[in-house]
């Protein structure tokens, strides 16, 4: 229940057997490899093996390739719930036998990527026959050869858009106009284009000739007459013509890769896509593996004869590794020792099946350093105790207990899913005890309005509520806060502790003894706005107070140099901006999980909420029971998402911030094995046999 | 009740309870926008995160529950719905009011940032699939405000509508 004790290895061998020592390390899964150079003196004549990664590296990349066109042409409907938590694949070693040898990869790569540029090409075409039909559209009108538009050696022709107006506008008798020939395209409609807002114009098309020689005049009055030039495709028939021809062209090119998609099917050899994927998976899984292996092998170091190997190992399993490796090598050297201070040691956690979950939050937070303890066993309670009180629903509880009891049931396999669903199994029964202390089940659907005099919720409610946080909020509020007392107090007496285990006892004494004197003192003081303490009991804590606080000041500041800085050092502290602790970082702290109540409101007052709602429509004839049931479920279980997540964020962030805060320092290096199991794929263990 | 009935204390009540959700609602509304927008991004490129991103984005959303608390808490405790009616001041509805908009306000600002901060941890996400978790406490510290906030609501709501301390206020 603890960081797990691990040892160094260092494994010496003959150069010729070192891969086979790398894979038999693989098989094992239970060392992880590190860098043998950084063990050894910089003056060893000892180099890195040369190894090729190529070939996985090729490989990896054609799996990834076969697999992207899968997804491409073949997307898997995902279920909701997969979705949330992708989970690794499962497989077993007769099953990765048998599609390695049977399944052809560079085959179906070929093909893949045959059907891959088919596909590109095809959708590069239609892009390009779009853009073409784009620009042609608005020539659509031009009932003649295009050609016909050209301009010739001596005369000149444009097509282009001109507002109505200004056309209406032209004075024919200008000379200018004698030397332009004009005409409308579109006489009937114009295009419509808004024009600051307000105005619209419409615009025409008109086609203008003009012999060159006149070219500079016209067009520059032509810009007078805002006319916006449309450039002709260098095409000889007509527009239609063209455009139905590229009609054509589209189709058929949408033909071929509706075509492709048809082929994508051959890849999946009569299996369904899933199946399909999987075997890809698997195969990627193994040529990660090789991948690793390979990387593993040029992390030692070879000389003339020898090979050698350097990493880490759980204390339990060495005797396991020293076997194997002495009966397959047996000129080989082992030695096994402990890591020194200095190491950057991975770490591992084990803790027992049932504390199991909470090593999660450990993981997502960081893990403790190798020299520290490990948290996991000191926030089981209150993390469920904080869960269950911003829950605090007993129906809530019971669903969220089926709920996790039927996933952990689902997923036994998957290590961090199946935390994640006993954690929320052990959060409902939290919620089931708080829910019925508060006396919320479904919030108040217990009550005679909704459910009928005598039923069975409000005989149970009776019988184990004892405080209603609604109607008693200042004592709800006191006792949330005292719980957020009794936390800080056991984070620091877990400072103290991680402070012994480092022999640090002048520690112990200044940064954990004298601020829990301190503190009591000023809880004492403060209870004294509340009730009348007798004033024994005050005078204790003002004494408390005044010893606690000399103490801090007297050894806050022992890192700063100088009688006067120490001293100043020692004050601020005492405030709280410097050093281990401070009195307004306890109080904010403290107030900070008053939220433990207001979630627990939130919970039960947004499902009395429904209630009202849904006893509102019962009174409706006929069709109210239905409606009155419609919206309780669709309330409640709604109620049920939101809240159970802000309850376990929330009580996360206690742990997290107000809690950790105050002793723990995670972010260590996790212990990783050299073995084939992954996030993308695991391996059932049928017998032990090797890959 | 007919709304011939409700004095102006009353009426003030229900239009702080109006201001409470209203706003509340807006800025959860706003705050998972800020963050579904970074969120599809990622998606686009990682659609295997999407459980993960589907907690950031749902946290703005609490604020909106916590206006509803504040205006449901506010009908019931003066009788609007379900129990007994009692006689509201001008002083009350006044103190009603302005616990709604300062709630109000409360909610809205935090649910906006929220919404950043929770934008901010997505793209944390997007690059470190693992520190998820880590991820989840960025909002999570704004939140703080919002969930205090809405503990001081309910308490004056209560307090404001007990009968010794409405005979206090007049």
């Amino acid at each position: 229940m603890a960081i797990e004790p691990l040892k160094k290895v260092t494994i010496v061998n003959t150069k010729e057997a070192h891969r086979r020592l790398i894979k038999t390390i693989n098989n094992l899964g239970i060392m992880e490899v590190i860098d043998a150079r950084s063990i050894l003196k910089d003056d060893v004549p000892f180099t890195t093996p040369k190894v090729d990664t190529s070939s996985a590296d090729s490989n990896l990349n054609k799996i990834d390739f076969i697999l992207n066109l899968m997804d491409t042409f073949l997307p898997e409907k995902e279920n909701f719930l997969k979705s949330l938590t992708p989970l690794p694949v499962v497989t077993s070693e007769t099953e990765l036998n048998k599609i390695l040898k049977e399944y052809n990869l560079d085959e179906h790569y070929k093909y893949a990527v045959e059907l891959d540029e088919t596909y590109r090409n095809a959708e590069r075409i239609i892009a390009e026959i779009e853009t073409e039909m784009e620009d042609l559209r608005p020539l659509m009108d031009i009932d003649i050869d295009l050609e016909e538009l050209y301009s010739t050696k001596r005369i000149k022709i444009l097509i282009g858009y001109v507002p109505e107006k200004k056309l209406k506008a032209i004075d024919e008798k200008e000379e200018i106009w004698q030397w332009i020939a004009w005409e409308k395209v579109s006489p009937s409609e114009g295009l419509k284009e808004k024009e600051d807002r307000k105005d619209t114009v419409i615009k025409v098309k008109v086609i203008f000739a003009f012999l060159k020689e006149y070219e500079e005049e016209v067009k520059k009055l032509l810009s007078e007459l805002n006319f916006e030039e449309i450039t002709l495709p260098k095409r000889k028939e007509k527009v239609k013509e063209r455009m139905a021809e590229l009609e054509e062209d589209k189709e058929n090119y949408k033909n071929k890769i509706a075509e492709v998609k048809e082929k994508v099917n051959y890849l999946l050899e009569d299996n369904t896509p899933r199946e399909a994927k999987k075997k890809l998976l698997i195969l990627k899984a193994y040529w990660t593996n090789v991948r690793n292996r390979q990387l593993a092998l040029m992390k030692g170091v070879e000389g003339k004869w020898v090979y050698m190997v350097s990493g880490y190992i759980r204390a339990k399993d060495t005797e396991l590794l020293k076997n194997t490796i002495e009966k397959e090598f047996p000129q080989s050297i082992i030695t096994i020792e402990d890591p020194s201070p200095e190491e950057d040691v991975p770490v591992s956690i084990s803790v027992p099946y049932l504390l199991r979950p909470i090593q999660l939050l450990t993981e997502m937070f960081g893990l403790p350093y190798y020299k520290n303890f490990d948290p996991t066993p000191f926030m089981q309670i209150n993390f469920y105790l904080f869960f269950g009180i911003c829950f605090s629903d007993v129906c809530y509880g019971i669903m969220l207990t089926l709920m996790g009891a039927y996933l952990s049931k689902k997923t036994r396999l998957y290590r961090g899913v199946n935390n994640l669903s006993r954690m929320l199994f052990y959060g409902g029964i939290s919620s089931i005890i708080f829910g019925a202390l508060t006396g919320s089940w479904f919030g108040d659907l217990y009550k005679p309005e909704y459910l009928g005099e005598g039923n069975i919720l409000y005989m149970l409610q009776q019988k184990f509520v004892i405080i209603d946080p609604m109607a008693k909020t200042i004592i709800a509020l006191i006792i949330a806060l005292g719980l957020g007392v009794l936390n800080q107090f056991f984070g620091i007496t877990l400072k103290m502790y991680g402070l012994y285990r480092k022999r640090d006892f002048i520690g112990v004494i200044s940064d954990g003894l004298c601020w829990i004197i301190t503190l009591t003192g000023i809880l004492i003081m403060a209870g004294q706005v509340f009730t009348d303490l007798p004033k024994s009991i005050f005078n204790t804590g003002i004494f408390l107070f005044i010893i606690g606080a000399i103490g801090l000041i007297l050894t806050q500041g022992r890192e700063i140099k100088g009688t006067a800085g120490r001293f100043a050092g020692g004050l601020i502290s005492l405030y709280g901006i410097v050093g281990s602790y401070g009195i307004t970082a306890f109080i904010g702290d403290t107030l900070s999980y008053c939220r433990l109540l207001a979630l627990g409101l939130t919970t039960s007052i947004v499902a009395m909420a429904f209630n009202l709602m849904a006893g509102m429509l019962k009174g409706i004839p006929y069709i109210g029971i239905i409606l009155f049931i419609i919206v309780l479920v669709i309330g409640h279980v709604f109620n049920f998402l939101i809240s159970a997540l802000g309850a376990f964020v929330h009580s996360m962030r206690l742990i997290f911030v107000e809690f950790f805060g105050r002793f723990y320092e995670g972010g260590a290096r996790p212990f990783q094995p050299l073995g084939f199991d992954s996030n993308l794929c695991i391996i059932k263990k049928e017998k032990k046999a090797i890959i | 009740m007919s709304p011939e009935w409700i004095e102006i204390g009353r009426g003030l009540c229900y239009g702080g309870a109006g201001l409470a959700f209203g706003l509340a609602g807006a800025g959860s509304a706003w705050g998972i926008s800020i963050a579904v927008h970074q969120c599809a991004g990622v998606l686009r490129e990682k659609p295997e995160l999407f459980g993960r991103m589907l907690v950031m984005i749902a946290l703005p959303g609490t604020q909106g529950f916590y206006g509803f608390i504040a205006a449901i808490l506010i009908m019931t405790q003066t009788g609007l719905i379900g129990g007994s009616s009692i006689k509201i001041s001008l002083g009350t509805g006044l103190a009603m009011f302005f616990v709604g908009l300062g709630c109000g306000i409360a909610q809205l600002m935090s649910a906006i940032k929220q919404g950043e901060a929770s934008a901010a941890g997505i793209s944390l996400i997007a690059r470190r699939p693992e520190s998820a978790g880590r991820a989840i406490l960025f909002p999570a510290f704004v939140e703080t405000y919002a969930v205090v906030g809405l503990l001081a609501t309910v308490l004056f709501i209560i307090f404001l509508t007990q009968p010794v301390v409405l005979k206090f206020l007049g």
